[in-house]
């Protein structure tokens, strides 16, 4: 059993290490941020106190989508985001994770506007096109 | 706060396209990967010279046997049979959802297949040990067609060539990775009912041909999760007895045989491509290429599958070369050690989307059928984003990619001091510690790119 001591007491120290020092990490984030982002506001706060929220407008021609479509959006949790789509033809506008689904028609221009309370990536994207990818919603 | 999640069905040919549930973790920040990076490399080293000079495991001889009673309990054909009729009644909810209700996002076919059985095998076999050889229906079918026909479950009409090894389970777990992050509509119900189908008449069949051993080795999921069993400190001891046994023993006692190493490889590889088809790199590829999404996402699958075969082979190679004095190949010798690697990749990749999308998937499980039922009465919750927080997603992750590079070191070292004599141990170690900082530092960087 000594091996199982010994195997368990190096488990143990790099657990230790670890913990410490992955909790440093991300303190070290959150303080360079600077808000708290542990837990979102409550849903019923759809228009956020500061008023400005993040506005992304992204166009689809010829089933190209403009701007790059690889691009990465990074919002605030809690933001109010104003999305604008304006498309040639007819399609559908999905926000993954949100769940938020708006039909664009061909020629229109569809806005969504939401509150982005859930931290982590989401993929927008157009279900008519492929690939339909129309950009990366970072919520940090 | 997903509102609309119950209310949002629609023709989902496209809903899962980029595969199941619609959140992805936030990128670690480049101070936790520095600190896991640290951390793998001291550890490794320290271990190197810290760590015994005998080997010290015992394998499959070693663990505390478990009380007379609880082992009566646990071996007790009452157990045994209600775990079969769990499988089943499983299995069979899946199936009622998956051939009689709609295909719609809201189908639960999808998310219970790929999150809460897939998913959810990894801390199950972890905590249990090779859970799904209790629960296979697979198994528990071809254990009635053997009543039926009159004969033997463990006994086909061939023997089980034993060249076949774990060939079989590394082909279907590879298709099966193939299902869940490259075909085309994966998590649309006729997807998933054809590639089961498939599945389950090829395996009984096998079964039928070369008896119920079929399913040790050569089922992908069983294979998986007794792979991933090994980790657990409920074992079965050489001499039959239900023990309880460090993970170190337990990975000790693993049997090497042929197709281990891709097996291992396929669930290294697939997690890795996983991370990386959602990193910026990727989507950029994959948006200007002229080929197909599906020609490119089996492309980058099979890639990091080889990749993970190639670097693992170069390295028993060397450390053969280095280590023993005959120069001799260690295909199977050090591939238990890189299981903890694999199942850190597993929980740092799909820990969250088990606790948020397993939700989701008991909430669609009140409404199988679509048909605004609340069978449970879950059908109108929501999933709820605050059981866990960013931060912490962020330290499990971390975590559990380093603890797994500590576990396979430790494993991969008691190996060597036993293969090797005692002045190559040392230089013989090099190469395995070499290939686990660059899986560790490369997971790390999946983590911190994606």
């Amino acid at each position: 059993m000594r091996s199982f001591r010994l195997a368990s007491a190096v488990v143990g120290l790099a657990l230790g290490v670890a913990i410490t020092l992955a909790g440093c990490g991300s303190g070290d984030d959150s303080s360079g941020s600077g808000t708290a982002t542990s837990s979102p506001p409550p849903t019923a706060a759809t228009t956020s106190p500061s008023a400005a929220g993040t506005t992304i407008d992204v166009t689809i021609a010829g089933g190209k989508v403009t701007p790059d479509p690889s691009r990465r959006v990074e919002v605030k949790t809690g933001d109010q985001v104003h999305l604008t789509v304006t498309s040639d033809t007819a399609d559908e506008i999905h926000i993954h994770g949100y769940d938020i689904e708006k039909e664009v028609s061909a020629g229109g221009t569809v806005t969504i506007a939401f509150a982005a309370d859930i931290p982590g990536q989401f993929e927008v994207e157009a279900h008519e096109i492929s690939p339909g990818l129309l950009f990366t919603l970072v919520v940090k | 706060m997903v509102g609309q999640l119950a209310g949002s069905a629609h023709q989902g040919s496209t809903f899962f396209a980029h595969g199941i549930g619609g959140r992805q973790d936030l990128p670690i920040s480049f101070s936790q990967v520095l600190v896991g990076a640290v951390a793998a490399l001291v550890i490794s080293f320290g271990a190197l010279g810290l760590l015994w000079r005998t080997s010290r495991l015992r394998g499959a001889a070693a663990g505390r046997a478990l009380p007379p009673g609880i082992q009566r309990g646990l071996d007790s054909p009452t157990l045994r049979w209600g775990l079969r009729m769990l499988g089943l009644l499983l299995t069979g909810f899946v199936a009622v959802a998956a051939f009689l209700g709609p295909d719609l996002a809201t189908n639960p076919t999808a998310t219970w297949i790929y999150v809460l059985f897939w998913v959810g095998l990894v801390p199950a076999s972890l905590l249990f040990g090779p859970v799904w050889r209790q629960l296979n229906p697979i198994r528990t079918i071809h254990l009635g067609v053997s009543r039926l026909l009159q004969t033997a479950p463990d006994r086909g009409m061939l023997p089980l060539p034993r060249r076949l090894g774990y060939w079989p389970a590394a082909a279907s777990l590879f298709s099966f990775t193939w299902l869940e992050l490259v075909a085309p509509d994966r998590a649309t119900t006729p997807v998933i009912r054809l590639y089961f189908l498939v599945y389950f008449f090829v395996h009984l069949l096998a079964a039928v041909v070369y008896g119920s051993h079929w399913f040790d080795r050569c089922d992908g999921f069983e294979a998986y999760s007794s792979l991933i069993g090994h980790m657990s400190p409920l074992g079965r001891r050489n001499d039959g007895q239900l023990v309880l046994r460090s993970p170190f023993n337990g990975l000790d006692a693993l049997v090497p045989a042929s197709g281990l190493v891709a097996t291992v490889c396929v669930l290294l590889g697939s997690t890795a491509y996983d991370g990386f088809s959602s990193s910026a790199t990727w989507v950029r590829t994959t948006t200007s290429s002229s080929l197909s999404p599906e020609v490119l996402g089996t492309l980058g699958l099979a890639g990091f599958v080889a990749a993970a075969i190639v670097t693992y082979s170069i390295a028993t190679w060397l450390a053969g070369t280095l280590g023993t004095e005959s120069r001799r190949a260690l295909p199977g010798a050090f591939v238990h050690s890189i299981i903890p690697i694999a199942a850190g990749y597993v929980i740092a990749h799909y820990f969250s989307l088990f606790v948020f999308e397993g939700q989701h998937a008991l909430i669609l499980a009140s409404d199988p059928l679509v048909k605004g039922w609340n069978l449970f009465g879950t059908a109108h919750r929501a999933i709820d984003y605050t059981v866990i927080s960013a931060s912490t997603i962020a330290v499990v992750q971390v975590l559990a990619i380093v603890l797994g590079h500590v576990m396979g070191v430790i494993s991969a070292h008691d190996r060597a001091v036993r293969l090797f004599p005692p002045r190559q141990a040392v230089a013989g170690q090099l190469p395995l510690l070499a290939l686990m900082i660059c899986y560790t530092v490369g997971g790390l960087l999946l983590l911190f790119t994606s």
